[in-house]
């Protein structure tokens, strides 16, 4: 009998295939083409935008920023999927030198046809007025505001994770077990290809670009950044190790299965921005071993935390994974990965985890996305891993 | 060698405060006689420092010497207990003052004939008052007394070029009550230094960024101590986690971020464990050391200027004045930094990376930390990984309470001229190294014994 193949292909499939609730449309289009709407619908006229810097995705919507290399202005676009209006807003440095027009002048370059209310705002070498969300600074008009970036807070499931992952750590370090440093090596391996690709990955990190700040200093804080985490990562890897054992091809069939459903119930925003990059397989096999990484370990911790009731460990991991597709949002895939892991024997954790993140990335991506190039990236991934799988599954059989 | 350290410290103090004090007081009166006001009382004068305004004239004056103290980029704030109060600059220009209104200001003057008797009364207190243009002028009664506000542009002597300066005088009945100067800089001189802060923010939140990832190594290694039931000198650590505590309070730093720092250098202190091959601790090594990081610092400025760059002589000025502020801000990165990056992150790195790759970081992520603007920005983090790396040397050859000794003397010899001159505060600096050349003295006898 020649089941296992099956088995396993079939619950990938059921991951993609199975019907869940979707309030949110997938993303018409790319980045760039919401940023070449802009240029083509016209933003300000009277200054150079410079180069295309950043993008983020926000609500039904990409915000696209570009800056000049002196830094001292910075264009923000919001493009929303239905692309009619586009709003955009130039922020200006404070000492940039301009006129000090008159109440009705700033009124009269918005366009205003009716008195509205004016805020003077006095500047080193300009007068900048705000009529009722339009802006103008010296003679330059500024656009509309734009909405706030979120800050909302981390919540519970990032706790969760920290602690089980202190726990992990903690264990493979009081019941080490067999460990390996196989997986220490290819997270190393995915993280240098992260660091190597860095230059083409720092559109995804909008905050960064400031006004004032010239836009090579942004990215090179962003390199830092991404090398400072990616050493870290690379270390406690190389300090705690991993557990050595073989993948079974039913446990990642379901942890796939799962995987696919999770991304495709809950899209990761910044997924959706990552989605837009050209290296984004490089920033998919690095998120993925290091997320699955760090969620094994969370997993091993999670594990002895619930030694105490271990008869009651399924239930309570599964009533979990069920809190957690409901309010994990972003988090679910790595809770997910944790909470799953946590459930099988703690020598395969990290294969577990890792197989249930990468699908992860795969379901949201193509739930989340709907122009073609990460589309096809994502399918062709979906291929390969499902093949490997079934192919593994084939062997142990 | 002690002789030689407290001859370079006291070098490297004395007189390098911000002075004038006493000049700005008398420029102060003057001004105040020059009102027909004669203030009663000792003055109180506190010092002011507006850093923008100070790095932008010490940028422009890039190739000529640093001249901070025009342009009111540096004030004292002269308060009489009798009231009127008044600022001048450090070398004795007066920049601002207000009296109290008198029972009886004169006789009222219309807008239109206001002029002529506002300039007599100025030219009592600036002879060139006949060179200001009148630029605005608005006025408005209050019971039976009529008040003038006036901004006339002056000459802006001392100033760079494209730099202007004006004053806004206001006049009640027919006594002038108040005037205030102000400086209106050239917007790209202002430009390059608020561009420069703004990036050197960014550049900051990866340090802290590092700062953390370093604090979770901690966390987790300490985990592991108390897992294996391994004593640590948790003593040591309360005392330590306790001085930081107090050295942040008085650098008036929010209480949150001491007892973060509290619990940093506490946690690293007293959970870290101490690897067998330590280094063996050199605290003779301490004070020099601190010396002469700080020298080649002070010296750093002139060398970036003869390259063609630009590096500020003075460093940022704290947001408050005292001496207790510039003990907090000598010892509070002392403590909590030294730990963290010389201590706790070569120790986690050293079975990867060495004990040198750990230090190496270390300097790198504290290099993003207390950068101050420069041209190019390369300047200012190499003089910062000059100084994290001098500290990593002194850990290294003389132990970690080496380095926190020689980094709480170097900040103070650096931070020395953002200060206003003062016995104290030399007298805290001086302290400083002699209580670290007696800590050594003490160290070296206990080990010979």
């Amino acid at each position: 009998m020649r089941a296992r193949p099956l088995v396993v292909g079939a619950m990938v499939a059921a991951g993609l295939l199975v019907p869940l609730r979707q309030d949110d449309a997938a993303v018409p289009r790319s980045p760039v083409a919401a940023a070449r709407l802009v240029e083509d619908v016209g933003g300000p006229a009277d200054l150079s935008w410079g180069k295309l810097r950043a993008w983020r995705r926000l609500g039904d919507g990409w915000l696209v920023l570009w800056q000049p290399s002196h830094g001292a202005w910075v264009l923000r676009a919001l493009v929303k999927d239905d692309p009619h209006p586009v709003r955009w807003r130039l922020q200006v440095a404070p000492w940039l030198p301009g006129v000090r027009p008159s109440a009705p002048l700033a009124r009269e370059l918005v366009g205003a046809r009716e008195a509205i209310d004016a805020r003077r705002i006095e500047r080193l070498a300009r007068r900048d007025w705000d009529l009722s969300g339009q802006r103008v600074a010296g003679g330059l008009l500024l656009g509309r505001d734009l909405p706030e970036l979120p800050t909302g807070t981390l919540g519970p499931w990032p706790a969760l994770l920290s602690g089980a992952l202190l726990a992990g750590a903690l264990c493979l370090v009081l019941l080490p077990g067999n460990l390996t440093r196989r997986w220490t090596v290819a997270l190393t391996g995915a993280l240098a290809g992260l660091v190597a690709v860095t230059p083409s990955v720092v559109a995804v990190g909008y905050p960064a670009f400031r006004v004032g700040v010239r836009p090579w200093v942004a990215q090179l804080a962003i390199f830092a950044a991404v090398c400072l985490v990616s050493t870290a990562l690379a270390a406690f890897a190389a300090r705690f190790g991993a557990l050595r054992d073989r993948p079974r091809a039913l446990e990642l069939g379901v942890a796939a299965g799962l995987g696919l459903v999770a991304g495709r119930l809950e899209p990761a925003e910044a997924l959706i921005s990552v989605a837009g990059l050209t290296a984004r397989p490089v920033v998919w096999l690095a998120v993925t071993v290091a997320l699955g990484y760090l969620a094994a370990v969370a997993a091993i911790g999670l594990r002895e935390l619930l030694h105490p009731v271990r008869r009651l460990r399924l239930p309570f991991l599964a009533s979990l994974l069920v809190a957690a597709a409901a309010t994990a949002g972003s988090w679910l895939g790595p809770v997910a990965a944790a909470l799953v892991a946590a459930a099988g024997p703690r020598s395969r954790a990290c294969w577990t985890a890792t197989t249930l993140v990468g699908f992860w990335i795969v379901g949201s991506t193509l739930a989340s996305c709907a122009w073609v190039e990460p589309l096809r990236d994502a399918g062709l991934l979906l291929l390969g891993g499902a093949g490997v799988l079934v192919t593994l599954a084939a062997v142990e059989q | 060698m002690a002789v030689a350290c407290c001859a370079a410290a006291a070098h490297l103090t004395l007189g390098r405060g911000v002075g004038g004090r006493e000049l700005a007081i008398d420029a102060v009166r003057r001004a105040f006689a020059g009102l027909d006001y004669h203030p009663v009382g000792a003055p109180e004068a506190s010092f002011v420092g507006n850093q923008e305004l100070a790095w932008a004239i010490e940028w422009v004056h890039r190739d000529g010497g640093p001249a901070a103290t025009s342009g009111g980029a540096l004030l004292w704030r002269v308060q009489f207990p009798g009231g009127g109060e008044g600022a001048a600059t450090p070398d004795g220009v007066v920049w601002a003052a207000r009296r109290p209104i008198p029972a009886d200001p004169g006789a009222n003057h219309f807008p239109a004939t206001v002029q002529r008797p506002l300039r007599e009364n100025l030219a009592r207190v600036f002879p060139d008052v006949e060179q200001w243009r009148w630029t605005a002028g608005q006025s408005w009664r209050e019971g039976n007394v009529t008040w003038h506000r006036v901004t006339f542009t002056i000459p802006a002597g001392g100033l760079p070029e494209g730099w202007e300066s004006s004053i806004e005088v206001e006049m009640a009945g027919s006594t002038v009550i108040s005037f205030q100067r102000h400086t209106e800089p050239l917007a790209s001189d202002v430009g390059v230094v608020m561009g420069r802060i703004a990036e050197l923010e960014l550049l900051r939140s990866v340090g802290l960024l590092g700062l953390v990832l370093v604090l979770i190594g901690v966390i987790v290694a300490g985990a592991e101590q108390v897992a294996f039931r391994r004593q640590g000198p948790l003593f040591a650590g309360l005392v330590v986690g306790a001085v930081t505590w107090v050295a942040g309070t008085a650098a008036g730093l929010p209480p949150w971020e001491c007892a973060l720092g509290a619990v940093v250098s506490g946690g690293v202190i007293g959970l870290l464990p101490r690897p067998a091959d330590q280094f063996p601790s050199r605290l003779l090594l301490a004070a020099p050391a601190g010396i002469a990081v700080a020298l080649a610092l002070l010296a750093l400025p002139r060398l970036v200027a003869a390259l063609g760059g630009w590096l500020p002589v003075r460093s940022a000025f704290p947001p408050q004045y005292g001496v207790s502020v510039l003990a907090g801000k000598m010892w509070f990165p002392a403590l909590t930094e030294e730990p963290l990056l010389r201590g706790a992150l070569p120790f986690l790195a050293a079975p990867i990376a060495g004990w040198w790759g750990g230090a190496l970081v270390g300097a790198l992520v504290g290099c993003l930390l207390h950068p101050v603007p420069a041209v190019p920005l390369a300047a200012s983090l190499a003089a910062e990984l000059g100084l994290h790396l001098g500290m990593a040397a002194v850990a290294r050859w003389g132990g970690l309470a080496s380095a926190i000794l020689a980094r709480g003397v170097c900040e103070g010899l650096i931070r020395r001229a953002s200060f206003p001159a003062g016995g104290a505060a030399d007298a805290l600096i001086l302290g400083s190294v002699v209580v670290a050349l007696l800590a050594a003295l003490q160290h070296s006898k206990r080990r010979r014994a």
